[in-house]
């Protein structure tokens, strides 16, 4: 299924997008394409609303839900994958906050144009968010790299993409 | 210098060896040790700060960081000595040993291979497998034909190898960062100041 | 035997560092130290040049090369060790390792100047590659050899401090006289241990 996927920074400033999709399988119908950066955005107030929630509503299919957010009587990161936070007309989005706050969100769309809510195997897609994450976090070990400034490297690029294959691709 | 009557001392392997467990004793037992992330994080803060401040001339930062390295080499070079206590190297063959093997190893805990040998045995090169400097670093578009960003060691030897009284030039040649297969640095020996040696050697 | 004086010269002769451990001893102006220094760095340099082949230590001897290294059988008393338990052994800044210089340990001064024994007193030189010179003068005439060694291992010490707390101190000046008091505390005590 075909994946959006973009890193907002602090300011809600985009610092980083691609879009995971592969020719034998469906695109993002062009008229929806120009809108995914739309969707995305809006979605990110219920992030944070989540951000500072104690208990956290998120979506119910998800495995997150309930238990402290971001606490620090967790040690695990696996608080930080929010799961499944919004859909709208049959995309669904899904969200990952780092400890550093920064946003990681992706557009998830169905294979299929019949407007069928899509899916989210929450394993791989948690998978995929924390190794985006530790790659993001060797990015910001670059000297060259500033916080919140776009990730231009080719180097990040491929990689997530790699991880992209891997993980959402099936 | 007498040991020139003999002839030159080709290093031998058991040497080499025992060079090898003297240094890691020192590094392992001997050394105070940080963090190497506080290490290249800090390195990685001042080469891009000294490309901010010199307006990404990078000419200029590679002077700079080559004069900054000279400054700790030739301080650091007395902590070499008090460190290993050894003692003069007799031949430039020994000196590319005792850099890579023991000088290396004790201060980055990474060992060079030397290669490359001139055929007068003036000049050798170091290859860096890994460079503790470089470790997150990518190299920005506008930096990568010109700047050398671990710099800095080419100083470091320079400095410390001319308060044991050898002239020499060092630069590097290739780095990974650029897209070269290796990282190599360059030292060719000009002279040694025989008049400043201390009196009292050999 | 007690420190009575510690004197630090510069790769030129100048006199760095000067300091005296005993109140009572009498004490020579700054510039008669500077003299010393001086002639000191000269008489090291025709040491050299009139010592008797016989008398120089052979370059084995003196110079215990890498490839020596590993059989290290005569062993130092470790200074901080003689008197005081070793858990109060002077602290070495970044040199770890209570044993640092338990190995044997000999200078590659194989012609110069090493050690002046007078009626009164001893005065003991250890000269670094660089050309460093660290002179320890005792209040006793010794030729003991276990003295010479112990002063020896004293004065590496001595330059394993000026490494740590000379040379890395940022604001000091390479052949510049010394005045870092951290310098000064570490050699107090490392000379108090004796």
């Amino acid at each position: 299924m075909p994946c959006y996927f973009a890193i907002i920074g602090a300011k809600d400033n985009p610092i980083y997008e691609a879009e995971f999709t592969s020719p034998q399988l469906n695109q993002f119908p062009p008229e929806l394409k120009e809108l995914n950066p739309f969707i995305l955005h809006a979605s990110l107030d219920i992030v944070e609303d989540l951000q500072w929630q104690t208990h956290p509503q998120a979506g119910g299919n998800t495995s997150t839900s309930g238990g402290f957010l971001r606490s620090r009587h967790s040690a695990s990161n696996s608080n930080c994958y929010l799961g499944k936070i919004d859909h709208f007309y049959g995309l669904a989005i899904t969200a990952y906050l780092s400890y550093g706050n920064m946003k990681f969100v992706m557009i998830h769309s169905s294979n299929s144009n019949n407007g069928a809510p899509v899916q989210i195997e929450d394993g791989p897609v948690k998978s995929f968010y924390q190794e985006v994450h530790e790659l993001y976090v060797k990015t910001l070990m670059n000297p060259f790299y500033k916080l919140n400034d776009p990730i231009t490297s080719p180097v990040f690029d491929n990689r997530v993409r790699a991880l992209a294959k891997r993980y959402l691709t099936r | 210098m007498s040991s020139s009557t003999n002839n030159t001392p080709v290093p031998s392997t058991s040497s080499k060896k025992s060079l090898k467990v003297f240094s890691d004793d020192i590094w392992k037992n001997k050394t105070a040790k940080i963090n190497a992330e506080l290490f290249t994080l800090t390195y990685g803060s001042i080469v891009s700060q000294l490309c901010t401040d010199y307006e990404r001339d990078f000419a200029k930062v590679n002077n700079q960081l080559y004069s900054m390295g000279y400054n700790i080499g030739v301080r650091l070079i007395e902590d070499f000595l008090a460190r290993t206590a050894l003692p003069r190297c007799d031949s430039l063959a020994r000196t590319s040993e005792v850099i890579t093997i023991c000088a290396f190893k004790v201060f980055l805990n990474v060992t060079p291979q030397v290669g490359n040998w001139s055929s007068n045995k003036d000049s050798f090169s170091l290859f860096l497998e890994e460079n503790p400097l470089s470790e997150f670093v990518e190299l920005p578009m506008d930096a990568a034909k010109e700047l050398w960003y671990s710099n800095i060691l080419c100083g470091v030897l320079k400095g410390a190898l001319e308060m044991v009284q050898m002239d020499c030039d060092v630069w590097f040649v290739n780095d990974v960062l650029k897209g070269d297969q290796t990282t190599e640095l360059r030292i060719k020996l000009n002279r040694v100041l025989k008049d400043e040696i201390p009196a009292g050697e050999d | 035997m007690a420190i009575q004086t510690i004197l630090v010269i510069n790769r030129s002769g100048g006199l760095v560092y000067q300091r005296d451990f005993l109140p009572s001893a009498a004490k020579l102006t700054s510039n008669e130290y500077l003299i010393l220094a001086g002639t000191l760095q000269g008489v090291v340099a025709i040491a050299s040049q009139i010592a008797p082949k016989s008398l120089q230590i052979s370059a084995k001897q003196g110079a215990k090369t890498g490839s020596e290294l590993g059989d290290a059988t005569q062993t130092v008393p470790y200074v901080g060790s003689l008197g005081s338990s070793a858990a109060s052994a002077a602290d070495l800044g970044s040199f770890l390792g209570p044993d640092f210089f338990n190995e044997s340990f000999t200078s590659w001064n194989t012609k110069g100047l090493k050690h002046v024994t007078t009626d009164q007193n001893s005065l003991f030189l250890y000269q670094t590659l660089t050309g460093l010179k660290f002179v320890a003068v005792s209040t006793q005439n010794t030729t003991n050899a276990m003295a010479v060694s112990i002063a020896e291992n004293l004065l590496r010490k001595a330059y394993c401090l000026y490494a740590d707390y000379v040379m890395k101190n940022p604001f000091y000046e390479p052949e510049m006289p010394i005045r870092c008091e951290l310098f000064d505390k570490k050699l107090g005590e490392l000379v108090a241990q004796l």
